[in-house]
């Protein structure tokens, strides 16, 4: 295991320990954890194409939230981040058939990492919320604020997957 | 490589450039995805041997399977443009 995976290991146990009770947001972590295992064992084989399997297991995951999210914060803020990894290894993938500009490994790996960070402060932090069940709606300030945005992203979610529609 | 395996890569990379694209631009009902990925394996299929040619890649299996998927991503998108294109032109009842 390098420093990168045991980082991720320890930000998904720390995450976990703030949402401890909140198994929707464990299960979230469980499956961040599960999508960088694969994408690294297949990286680890050498065979080609690696950043293109991490796209389709961070696509992966995006369909499972997509599917099964409830809450706002888990479409909004959790799936974006997903896609961001997606793009990310899209881009990589593109440089390297030539499509697009060369993008540096360093800099690829670097902006997965910041992703990953993302999203576990964002499963810790909205897995604490929703555990708190803060939800004094009377003492929610009248004007626009970042605090009535992380209300707002702990309500249901608006829009249902297409084949409920 | 014989037809059927041809074709067989064509429609799984196809399949796969499909399902990255729904990622960015999940459609807004069963018809709607039924429609974008037929169209996109479709096109995934028919115009990759095009698309590599274009982009000048050497013919290998890894370029086959990235020209269809790169044409089904694609694909998916224009078809979701042709859609809003007619709609926005279909007169009001």
């Amino acid at each position: 295991m390098s420093i990168f995976q045991l980082a991720l290991l320890g930000g998904g146990v720390i995450a976990a320990f703030f949402a401890w009770g909140n198994w929707r947001a464990i299960g979230w972590i469980v499956a961040l954890l599960i999508d960088h295992a694969v994408s690294v064992a297949y990286w680890d084989t050498g065979l080609p194409y690696a950043e293109l399997v991490a796209g389709l297991c961070d696509a992966s995951v995006c369909l499972v939230i997509y599917a099964l999210a409830r809450a706002e914060w888990e479409i909004k803020v959790l799936y974006r981040l997903f896609q961001g990894m997606v793009l990310v290894n899209m881009l990589y993938l593109a440089g390297n058939l030539d499509i697009a500009p060369k993008i540096d490994h360093v800099v690829y790996s670097s902006l997965l990492e910041v992703i990953n960070v993302l999203i576990l402060l964002s499963i810790g932090g909205f897995g604490r919320l929703e555990r708190i069940e803060n939800r004094d709606v009377v003492s929610v300030p009248a004007r626009p604020s970042l605090y009535r945005t992380f209300v707002a992203l702990r309500e249901r979610r608006k829009k249902a997957p297409f084949w409920e529609v | 490589m014989d037809f059927l395996s041809a074709i067989g890569i064509k429609l799984a990379s196809s399949f796969l450039g499909a399902v990255m694209a729904l990622v960015f631009q999940p459609p807004k009902n069963n018809a709607d995805f039924w429609t974008r990925l037929g169209f996109s394996i479709l096109a995934g299929i028919l115009f990759s041997d095009p698309v590599r040619d274009w982009l000048k890649w050497p013919v290998t299996t890894e370029n086959n399977m990235a020209a269809a998927g790169l044409t089904a991503l694609l694909s998916w998108w224009l078809m979701g443009a042709v859609v809003r294109v007619v709609g926005a032109w279909k007169p009001k009842e």
